[in-house]
């Protein structure tokens, strides 16, 4: 990888170490990836080597290993908590930079909705629309039954996020793109679950929209779904730092009163890791 | 601090062969891309090889959606136009395998089928040995649910006998009956 910073120029190591220099600018961008906006900390050194900070942890780019644990590092006993992006930094990123979604949905599926939300790549939840759930059955392992917790990679693997609209059977916006990533959804091996509205909508007496359960899939109303729509491409246009993250489905910590759990912007640097 | 970093980094060896592993399911992945457009390649123009789908249904639905959508359109269409049956086995095949948008897209286009071309459904049906478990008949209960009783349980029975005489000869109640029932007694068993 070579960038140019600063009027120096820099080849990097796959895990951010400097391979060479030219220039003498002392100022060096971090795990060579200038656009993550992150600058290496020079005057912090440990040994030889100075560190990174990536926002909530040190990193060394000479061990490729941050200093301090995960803080989710409980969830992902298949890794060691100092881990960086899974040993793979040419494809992955560890920073911020990504919108992300989160579906935090009720133990019980049938008939309760949860919440949809849009997070920013500066952790500001910036819409927040009902989801539904609630499949065929409730054992998550099964095809077609309720939708698995665990990460999905949002879009496809050439990056569209969204594919289709206007049809009959998925409403008349597009739907939204998802790929396994990990925790049960991995481990139930289960596949072509999306984000979409629905087609001949009902309303209940208020005139809300009734999300009707679907076969594993997110479903969220027609009206939601273009606001998600429009929101992620309003993202994606106005700042060109965003792009496509994570959507992770987990279930309401408080089920007395449905207050989400906390999502504190640092948890963000997170990146989720694969089962054992 | 010197141990500590070379200890951090030991630790981090007895992960090569995940890492390893990690790999290789990529490479698997990557593999699998020369099937991932399988649908692209028939859902517009070329003959549809039925065999080939009820053989290995799960390479017929994964990678674009619009291919997958189209093809199962296009198997839909010829099932009404042509009452082609053999589609209706590569529909079974791939419920067998599918899950969350496709398997929705599939209930819902064998639904309407069996709404339009009920006697060809109800035929499928009655050709099988056992329909408790059959994952294209619970598939239909589903559907059914979703559509006549999930909102709405007033008359649930009536509109679903409704959905499948509504185009059917009379002379045929007596045959399908029972197997309507069925499907009532299943779908009632979402709720």
């Amino acid at each position: 990888m070579k960038y140019q910073l600063h009027n120096s120029k820099y080849d990097y190591e796959p895990f951010g170490a400097v391979l060479s220099q030219i220039g003498d600018s002392d100022r060096q961008s971090f795990i060579g990836k200038p656009t993550s906006g992150v600058e290496k900390d020079n005057e912090s050194s440990l040994g030889d080597n100075p560190t990174g900070w990536l926002g909530v942890r040190k990193y060394d780019d000479f061990t490729s290993r941050f200093f301090q644990i995960d803080p989710l590092w409980e969830k992902y006993y298949g890794w060691t908590p100092y881990q960086y992006c899974r040993n793979n930094p040419i494809s992955r990123i560890d920073a911020n930079g990504m919108f992300d979604l989160r579906a935090t949905l009720p133990e019980n599926r049938v008939g309760n909705t949860g919440t949809l939300q849009v997070i920013d790549r500066n952790g500001n939840v910036v819409l927040s629309v009902n989801v539904l759930g609630q499949g065929q059955g409730r054992d998550r392992l099964e095809t077609n039954n309720d939708t698995p917790l665990g990460t999905y990679d949002i879009g496809d693997v050439n990056g569209n996020v969204f594919w289709g609209g206007s049809e009959d059977t998925f409403g008349p916006n597009p739907r939204m793109v998802l790929r396994p990533n990990s925790g049960e959804i991995v481990d139930s091996g289960r596949d072509l679950i999306r984000v979409h509205g629905a087609p001949n909508e009902q309303t209940d007496a208020n005139g809300n929209p009734v999300l009707r359960p679907t076969h594993g899939c997110l479903r969220v109303s027609n009206d939601d779904m273009e606001l998600i729509n429009n929101t992620l491409n309003s993202l994606l246009e106005t700042d060109p730092l965003e792009t496509p993250g994570q959507l992770e489905v987990e279930h309401q910590v408080n089920q007395e009163n449905n207050d989400p759990p906390d999502y504190s912007p640092e948890l963000r640097n997170h990146v989720p890791l694969p089962p054992l | 601090m010197r141990i500590v970093i070379v200890l951090m980094f030991l630790l981090s060896c007895n992960q090569d062969k995940q890492i390893e592993d990690n790999l290789n399911k990529q490479k698997h992945h990557d593999q699998e891309d020369s099937c991932y457009y399988m649908p692209c390649k028939y859902y517009n123009s070329n003959p549809i090889n039925t065999n080939e789908i009820i053989k290995n249904a799960n390479m017929w639905m994964k990678g674009n959606d619009s291919c997958v959508i189209g093809l199962i359109k296009r198997m839909s269409n010829d099932i009404k136009n042509h009452e082609n049956i053999k589609f209706i086995e590569c529909f079974d095949s791939l419920q067998k395998v599918s899950d969350g948008y496709v398997s929705e897209l599939l209930s819902e286009e064998i639904f309407q089928l069996s709404k339009s071309n009920s006697k060809i459904i109800l035929d499928y049906i009655l050709s099988k040995k056992k329909i408790r478990n059959d994952i294209f008949v619970v598939n239909l209960a589903y559907t059914l649910y979703i559509h006549y009783i999930f909102n709405d349980y007033n008359s649930s029975e009536e509109k679903i006998k409704q959905h499948f005489f509504n185009n059917l000869n009379p002379g045929y109640y007596d045959k399908y009956i029972s197997i309507i029932d069925s499907l009532i007694t299943l779908s009632n068993e979402f709720q």
